[in-house]
């Protein structure tokens, strides 16, 4: 965001270190150039003017069913969280921001096969993502 | 639930509120004083009002009810979507569509706050003025 305000370039999946480049592609020091280029001299990276798409019905439900089920689970509603943390998986099967981070809430791996079965499917629909669109992950 | 009971109902909105509800029909109906306390809206004779800004609503029918107002209903008008267990008593009501395509198409990004690992409040709009890099991760 700039000093006015603006998003000057919307979300991207971007990493601090290159610990996971193998997996993903993505090399960290692409990134800090970018930034660097923009807060010393104010270039502004060509995939700056993407727009974002605004979720669907299907996943602003899922995110709240998973907003739900946090909740349960803190008030230790244990049946409850599960219930609509199964329904929030069940509208958007391939999101990581619900299935994945779910992982861990229910004693699950994130690193785990459960993990890397996400991830598989993922990378074979075509790696949808709410963000700037990656051509190398 | 087969008809109007009196029990705790906890709304997730901007802040997380428990307030007692009349559920008729797994409908939960709360006081008109709750309304303003969940969602930061008042139910007055133009509308749902919020400080000057006020929406009409047609058919106040559908909000009013004998035990007080109809939150569903309130939500639905307000364009804000809304998950809700009856069961467990419990409800979510998230942010309006507009908001998020004011966001995206409109490239403003919304503040809020959040705690830091002291438990201090901190607002995006703390470094209004600067250029700032948001940074989003999991820990897992």
């Amino acid at each position: 965001m700039d000093e006015e305000d603006r998003i000057v370039r919307p979300n991207a999946a971007e990493f601090g270190t290159d610990i996971f480049a193998e997996l993903t592609g993505i090399h960290c020091e692409d990134h800090f150039e970018l930034v660097r280029a923009w807060v010393s001299d104010g270039q502004v990276p060509e995939d700056a003017s993407h727009t974002v798409a605004d979720l669907t019905g299907d996943e602003v439900k899922a995110r709240l069913h998973f907003r739900l089920a946090a909740h349960a689970r803190r008030a230790s509603l244990t049946d409850v969280a599960d219930a609509h943390f199964d329904q929030a998986a069940e509208l958007t099967p391939l999101d990581f921001t619900v299935v994945r981070a779910a992982m861990p809430l229910r004693g699950g791996n994130p690193f785990g096969e459960e993990f890397f079965d996400l991830y598989g499917a993922y990378k074979e629909a075509g790696s949808p993502y709410h963000g700037i669109p990656r051509t190398t992950a | 639930m087969t008809g109007p009971g009196r029990r705790p109902l906890t709304v997730i909105a901007g802040q997380t509120s428990t307030v007692e509800a009349v559920w008729d029909d797994q409908r939960p109906i709360v006081s008109a004083e709750a309304l303003g306390e969940l969602l930061d809206w008042e139910w007055r004779a133009e509308g749902l009002c919020r400080e000057t800004v006020c929406v009409p609503v047609a058919d106040r029918s559908h909000v009013e009810h004998d035990e007080g107002i109809d939150i569903l209903s309130v939500a639905e008008i307000l364009d804000r979507p809304a998950v809700i267990d009856p069961d467990a008593g419990l409800l979510v009501v998230g942010q309006p569509a507009t908001d998020r395509l004011e966001a995206l198409h409109g490239r403003r990004a919304p503040d809020f706050t959040l705690p830091d690992l002291t438990g201090s409040p901190h607002s995006f709009s703390d470094w209004a003025g600067r250029k700032r890099l948001l940074v989003a991760f999991a820990s897992w």
